[in-house]
């Protein structure tokens, strides 16, 4: 796959925030904040992602997981807090067509696929990069389908998002996404509009990124996915990170009150 | 009935309906010209930017049409500007359209869900090659049959342009029935030009419909 190849993936260098960490920290939140009128939906959430980890965010809905994951790529802004990607410290308050470069390198999956109805799945991939990094139309093109044969939908290419499957269309939007060779993918409960049927395919497609190398930071309700794939589990709740460590002892040890309830949802 | 008044004055309607076409076809253009930006204009967080469209709605839709023609050709003389006739005529016709345009073009705006501006900014699109690309494009499909049927309507109004002195197809037949008395054979002639020029409107309006369908 063309990011594994590409040199800026690999830890080729520290950054300064890598400091004493084992691995480089490829992108991190550090106490983020946000606000909607009087309700605190993030109170002072931080992650550091490592390059090439899976860190998956769980929690009950509300709790504040997809609202963190908007404010790592500034979909939505933060009131407070600080961002930084591969120890560069990003300016949260510039103009929005500023923060435009900064999203390239974040990746982003919808639960809502939002693929362009308008455009074929070829098309969808190759839009962004001709705008964006102004890549050549063979090329686009070229990169798009070693996409497409990673997301196993070569024979799709033409098809509109209407014609496809909600698997088809979310593994779609993984390659849209990987088009603009992001150094992080966000997934945002990619599986949860799909039948139980479909998630497996896009799991599978998630799981081969992974395999790669990608950093990835993950919502999502698949604990069988969370406990094979994730280096590190977050639970989320009211808009707080309660408990975090790794998937066996997260999921099995619960240690406070909220984390054990929510296990014992899910669980059933 | 007879219709040798008709083709005893061919070059006069011919004459008025080349001025007519003319001028509906500029005011088509230069009405959905100016009310693209301002509806983007009108729903920007900036108020510096809605609050000048806002306001542009407001007066283009809420005075008559005639008044502003009339304002264009006798008012701004007021203040220095003398303007010929048919760039008056076009100038009047085009304030009034253009409101009405802007409201259909910020209907079909906001009928693109707001995840297509999320999907593009997340792919570090510029805002205005976003629009271009990939919500305008999705908006057509609510903005063309309302936009259309409008400029049907600027294409009939601009018989209001007789009353600034432009010699168009209304104005001129008008004239001709004052001294021929034949008001039924050229009144027929008349409809029938003004049914091919917003039959060819409504073809484009199909055509457009046709190319923006998905899904």
């Amino acid at each position: 796959m063309s990011q594994g190849a590409d040199p800026r993936s690999p830890a080729h260098e520290d950054s300064p925030s890598a400091g004493a960490m084992p691995t480089r920290v490829m992108v991190e939140a550090r106490a983020i904040v946000k606000r909607f009128g009087s309700n605190t939906i993030l109170d002072g959430v931080s992650l550091a992602a490592t390059s090439g980890s899976v860190t998956a965010i769980i929690g009950a809905s509300g709790s504040g997981k997809s609202t963190f994951l908007r404010c790592v790529n500034l979909l939505i802004r933060p009131d407070a807090g600080e961002l930084f990607l591969d120890g560069q410290r990003i300016d949260t308050d510039r103009r929005e067509r500023d923060l435009l470069r900064y999203r390239c390198e974040i990746g982003m999956v919808f639960q809502s696929y939002n693929l362009f109805p308008h455009m074929s799945a070829l098309q969808n991939i190759i839009e962004a990069p001709m705008i964006v990094h102004r890549v050549s139309r063979a090329e686009a093109v070229e990169r798009a389908m070693g996409l497409l044969d990673k997301v196993r939908l070569r024979h799709r290419a033409e098809a509109y998002p209407h014609q496809l499957s909600g698997g088809e269309q979310q593994r779609v939007a993984i390659a849209r996404a990987l088009a603009m060779r992001p150094r992080v993918m966000l997934f945002d409960e990619v599986t949860s509009a799909l039948d139980p049927e479909l998630k497996g395919e896009v799991l599978a497609t998630m799981r081969d990124l992974a395999a790669d190398g990608m950093t990835m930071i993950v919502v999502s309700h698949e604990m069988s996915f969370v406990r094979q794939v994730a280096s590190e589990v977050l639970f989320m709740s009211g808009g707080r990170i309660i408990e975090r460590g790794a998937p066996d002892s997260i999921l099995d040890r619960p240690q406070s009150p909220e984390l054990s309830a929510f296990v014992a949802r899910i669980m059933d | 009935m007879n219709f040798d008044v008709v083709f005893d004055n061919l070059d006069l309607f011919w004459r008025g309906a080349v001025s007519t076409f003319t001028i509906a076809f500029v005011t088509s253009v230069l009405s959905v010209a100016a009310a693209l930006p301002l509806a983007v204009m009108r729903d920007m967080r900036s108020p510096f930017l809605s609050w000048p469209a806002a306001a542009f709605s407001w007066v283009s839709r809420a005075t008559p049409a005639l008044a502003l023609l009339f304002f264009a050709y006798y008012g701004l003389p007021g203040i220095g500007i003398y303007l010929a006739p048919v760039p008056a005529a076009i100038l009047g016709l085009s304030l009034s359209a253009a409101g009405y345009n802007m409201e259909f073009i910020r209907a079909g705006l906001q009928a693109v869900p707001r995840t297509q501006y999320d999907a593009a900014r997340a792919l570090g699109i510029p805002y205005r090659a976003a629009l271009r690309r990939i919500i305008i494009p999705q908006a057509m499909r609510v903005i063309v049959p309302p936009l259309a049927s409008n400029l049907t309507l600027v294409i009939k109004g601009s018989a209001l342009a007789s009353l600034v002195a432009v010699s168009e197809l209304t104005g001129e037949a008008m004239a001709l029935i004052s001294f021929t008395y034949k008001p039924f054979e050229i009144l027929i002639t008349v409809a029938a030009i003004y049914l091919a020029i917003n039959s060819a409107l409504i073809s484009f309006q199909h055509y457009l419909e046709r190319r923006f369908r998905f899904g």
